[in-house]
């Protein structure tokens, strides 16, 4: 039977993330076969989390900052899933012992064959349906509204960055077609060979003609048409993430042009919506 | 001196959080747009106090809500609630930076001694007057602990103390939190 300072110094290890991996599953085995416990490391989190935020002075961050930041973190969540729903499991208590002791049995066993992992040679290949699928695979709509609320009308650039980052950054340079002018970010996820591009105040084009976004690729003289621009931007703003097969890195611009609807064009026309650098 | 303590968040925020949490774990983004929206500045202000770097800092609140969303699906009501599940995976978020500094800094200059780590200071110590409700050495092992990743025995050379005192101080420290949880609602929720 643990005293209560002990379960505190495990609470603590837990939270803090001091454990090992088979200490940690152990404790969870803990946490799901004693409700108690479990209802003792959530008062505790819940309580000493308050307690600290509390001694944290708050940070302004500028809007610029916080649009900049909450499109990378859109941007990395974009293109990964969240892990999966957790069911309770009705495994048996002893299973998950069982389960830290192979665990911790596995790390030893890698830590005495101690062998230096061989390089990397190759990239993540690109998915070989990408070609078949429609450029644009997920859009995320938002009225201009309720971005305004959140501060993110401030940015008046189009970026273009490489690998997620924001170390290198190209400046887009908006040209004014709508009431408001058209902005927004442009990223590319280099692992995912995706492009991700978040647009504000995108202008409605006239009937008959639709926006298409072109990308120049790394040693290409040429723009490629990734397609037209989903409908759902006109007249306001909104997130997509877009696949071009030729695209393996970061492309070295970015522009969104007006065209006639129909075939796709072979050629951007002058119409530029948006560009950069 | 009369210690007041902020209301915590209300049932609506709580379970407004929890709704977000559980359109995450479906794969909206939009409720990770409103949950950033939500908590951005407390999660800052958080991290900025284990990070000094304020690039760093950046990095490490976006990684935590890259993380929040990752993790959804697999948040457990029952163990944590959001604001504490949240705070806990930004401070691990900003302190894995920090321990990868601290290797850096270890592997760059191993000629020399480690530098003393810099006490918390008289600012410091202002700014938590609310929390007189524990004693300074509770409140300093909790601190070492949670903002600098210091383990028992780090904090018993910190505090020169035994590694038995230091236990006591957060066994106390964490229980009087928990008693006082259960007197107030505390809790910022967002800013």
């Amino acid at each position: 039977m643990q005293s209560e300072e002990e379960v505190d110094s495990a609470t603590i290890a837990y939270l803090l993330d001091q454990m090992t991996p088979a200490e940690r599953l152990h404790w969870e085995a803990r946490l799901e076969g004693e409700p108690a416990l479990a209802e003792h490391q959530r008062i505790t989190s819940e309580a000493w989390a308050a307690e600290m935020l509390r001694t944290a002075p708050p940070q302004e961050l500028t809007h610029s900052e916080l649009g900049r930041m909450r499109m990378m973190v859109l941007a990395t969540a974009l293109s990964s899933e969240p892990a999966a729903v957790h069911t309770r499991t009705n495994l048996w208590p002893w299973v998950w012992p069982a389960a830290a002791v192979l665990l911790a049995g596995l790390n030893l066993a890698q830590w005495v064959k101690h062998r230096p992992a061989p390089p990397i040679e190759s990239v993540a290949p690109i998915p070989t349906a990408a070609s078949e699928r429609p450029p644009f695979q997920r859009v995320i709509y938002a009225e201009p509204a309720a971005l305004r609320k959140e501060g993110v009308n401030a940015a008046a650039t189009l970026t273009l960055t490489e690998t997620i980052t924001l170390r290198e950054t190209i400046t887009l340079q908006p040209t004014a077609l709508g009431t408001e002018p058209a902005s927004g970010h442009a990223w590319f996820d280099t692992s995912r060979h995706q492009g991700l591009l978040e647009l504000h105040h995108v202008p409605a084009p006239p009937a008959g003609s639709v926006l298409v976004l072109w990308v120049k690729p790394r040693n290409a003289s040429i723009f490629l048409a990734v397609g037209p621009i989903p409908t759902q931007f006109y007249g306001s703003s909104g997130t997509a993430t877009y696949g071009e097969p030729s695209l393996r890195q970061a492309p070295t611009q970015v522009m969104i042009t007006l065209e006639h609807a129909g075939p796709a064009p072979a050629a951007p026309s002058p119409a530029v919506i948006l560009r950069g650098p | 001196m009369e210690v007041t303590r902020e209301a915590g968040p209300s049932p609506e925020e709580l379970a407004l959080d929890r709704e977000l949490v559980r359109r995450m774990a479906g794969g909206d983004a939009q409720a990770l747009r409103e949950f950033y929206q939500r908590h951005v500045n407390g999660v800052a202000g958080l991290i900025s106090c284990i990070l000094r770097d304020r690039e760093e800092a950046r990095d490490a609140v976006q990684e935590a809500f890259i993380k929040v969303w990752r993790s959804a699906g697999v948040y457990r009501p029952e163990r944590a609630e959001v604001m504490g599940w949240l705070i806990f995976i930004a401070r691990n978020s900003a302190i894995d930076r920090l321990r990868k500094q601290r290797r850096e800094l270890a592997r760059r200059s191993e000629l020399f001694p480690a530098e003393d780590m810099a006490a918390p200071t008289d600012t410091a110590e202002e700014v938590n007057l609310r929390l007189d409700e524990l004693s300074v050495s509770q409140r300093q092992a909790l601190k070492l602990a949670f903002f600098e990743d210091c383990s028992q025995a780090e904090i018993a050379t910190r505090m020169q103390v035994p590694v038995t005192t230091v236990k006591n101080h957060l066994h106390r420290g964490l229980a009087r939190l928990r008693q006082l949880k259960g007197a107030h609602a505390i809790g910022r929720g967002s800013r």
